[in-house]
């Protein structure tokens, strides 16, 4: 592949995740849009030529199709590029690269990637159809199946095969909470003790309460600039250094046999790397997707960041936290912050522009870092992306 | 304001299953009518899928037949769930899911009733037990393949 043009993050905002029944989806978008642009007192809601919106569940959170425009009119946005798109928990990521790809193409100069959802509805049969559709229909949903159940298998796949414990899985959780207590946006902020964790009440063997993120109502937006105007809107941007993307299958039972072995997670960060010209021992900090904590764990392992099956060895020697090889979720994860479809990878965009920008304040991981990873996944290991974000000293 | 809402199928968690909606419909009759599982065998390259399916995905072949699939299969991993279930089904948590083998090299995810959480093991053996689920919008019977322990 012949070296793309660069794209750079110049703006990035959120606005405040949590139950939110005040405010309808136009709200939630206003919110984190408005935050965004005044990130960056430069870049004018004129100046945006391509909106991408990625919400996966808009029928279900006004209800309303072809959310785009209604986006663009909110924010006062004239794109001549615009659509929603929609790739489950994903989402937030192809729509960045939607906009990356118009951006290297020639087709724009600047463009905006507006993720959100608002799925908290008050009633219990509805969410649970929410979390169903992200099964399959014909094969999965009828059966009463929904993630919590679906994540556990590899959980116990994974203890069953390399001694991974349930305090270790726990232990994942505690850190996340801890990191999301300083965060203001994040849907928890009490923190959460081990002991707590462990006690929690089950939600699908072998998980508890704790080691499953909750749905929230939320927005994240950022902007994303070609290299030939970047620094006429910030002289510090952060770099888009490469994408990846892996499948390997959709029905859970054509899953790899090895529950444990997500090729589709490995596959995405395999072709990060290789686009960003880097290996996983450059990683400094990384945002994942903890949707359960065996995710995160799992995780772990097919990035690089510790060999298959010691992840719990890695988790006890502290090698994912502040002061360890990779701080993970310094934002608090989708374990902390909650997670909100189609705006939690550009949640994670945020963390990571603010870290390496070195603005983010009491989470911020010192030394500053200059390269960071972001992961979101749907399907059980099987669809993943990763982005991998570099600090302006990486390209100088 | 109509006195009863209709049938909102646009939101109809459970697989069309009869001739006039899902052309799949024999895998549904024969669970129905014959207690068995079934599942499609491409006729031109001898491939079978797991879910069933109208096009060969290995070879784009639409040439299709209908085979038994084992009715006995044994545990590759599985959960005792207590919440994030149907309404419907929350009466019955803990509920256990499972993914089953069977012995075609084939795997699914389903159920397994009659099977308290403490008895579930990964290696065990289960068959094939047909389950009732909500009906279809005209009122006909839906089922689903649901496994038990073996000998229950």
């Amino acid at each position: 592949m012949s070296k793309p043009k660069r794209v750079a993050i110049v703006a990035a905002g959120i606005n405040k995740w949590g139950m939110r029944p005040d405010a309808t989806f136009r709200d939630i978008i206003a919110e984190a849009g408005k935050v965004c642009f005044d990130n960056n007192p430069k870049v004018s809601n004129k100046d945006i030529e391509g909106l991408v919106t990625s919400g996966v569940y808009p029928q279900r959170s006004g209800p309303q199709c072809h959310p785009s425009p209604v986006a663009c009119e909110v924010l006062g946005v004239q794109p001549r590029l615009f659509q929603n798109t929609d790739c489950q928990c994903q989402s937030g990521a192809v729509n960045m690269r939607i906009i990356w790809s118009a951006i290297v193409s020639g087709l724009i100069d600047i463009g905006m990637a507006v993720g959100w959802e608002r799925i908290l509805v008050p009633n219990q049969g509805e969410r649970y159809i929410n979390a169903a559709l992200a099964c399959d229909h014909d094969w999965e949903q009828g059966f009463g199946m929904t993630p919590p159940a679906l994540f556990a298998l590899p959980a116990l796949s994974h203890m069953e095969k390399y001694g991974t414990t349930e305090e270790q899985y726990s232990k994942i959780a505690v850190k996340n909470h801890t990191h999301s207590a300083k965060n203001p946006n994040a849907h928890f902020q009490k923190g959460l003790t081990l002991e707590k964790a462990m006690g929690a009440r089950t939600v699908a063997t072998p998980y508890k309460l704790f080691d499953c993120c909750v749905n929230t109502d939320g927005a994240a937006a950022v902007i994303l600039c070609s290299e030939e105007k970047a620094y006429e809107y910030t002289d510090n941007p952060v770099w888009i250094m490469g994408w990846g993307q892996g499948y390997t299958n959709w029905t859970i039972g054509n899953n790899p046999k090895d529950l444990t072995d997500w090729q589709g997670v490995r596959m995405s960060g395999e072709l990060a790397y290789k686009m960003a010209g880097i290996t996983s021992k450059d990683i400094e900090i990384a945002e994942l997707h903890d949707c359960f904590t065996a995710s995160e764990l799992i995780e772990y392992e097919e990035l690089g960041f510790c060999p298959k099956g010691e992840g719990g060895r890695w988790v006890d020697d502290g090698g994912n936290d502040y002061g360890g090889d990779v701080v993970t979720q310094p934002r608090g994860g989708l374990i902390g912050c909650g997670h909100p479809f189609g705006a939690t990878s550009i949640a994670q965009a945020h963390e990571i522009y603010l870290q390496l920008r070195g603005e983010a304040s009491e989470r911020q991981v010192e030394p500053r870092p200059n390269i960071g990873l972001g992961q979101t996944m749907s399907g059980v290991g099987t669809q993943s992306m990763v982005t991998i974000f570099g600090s302006d000293d990486t390209q100088h | 304001m109509a006195e009863q809402m209709e049938y909102f199928t646009a939101m109809d968690l459970v697989a069309q299953q009869y001739e006039d909606t899902t052309k799949l419909y024999y895998f549904y009759e024969a669970l129905r009518e014959e207690n068995k599982l079934v599942t499609t065998k491409c006729k031109a390259c001898g491939h079978i899928p797991w879910p069933p399916r109208t096009l060969c995905p290995e070879c784009l072949s639409t040439d299709y037949e209908w085979v038994d699939m084992p009715s006995t299969g044994t545990i590759a991993s599985w959960t005792a769930a207590y919440a994030g279930m149907p309404p419907e089904l929350m009466s019955r948590a803990p509920m256990v899911y499972a993914l089953v083998d069977f012995d075609n090299g084939l795997r699914m995810p389903t159920a397994i009733l009659e099977c308290a959480p403490d008895e579930a093991k990964t290696g065990m053996e289960v068959e094939l037990i047909v389950g009732d689920v909500q009906p279809d919008q005209q009122g006909r019977r839906r089922v689903a393949p649901y496994f038990k322990p073996v000998g229950r």
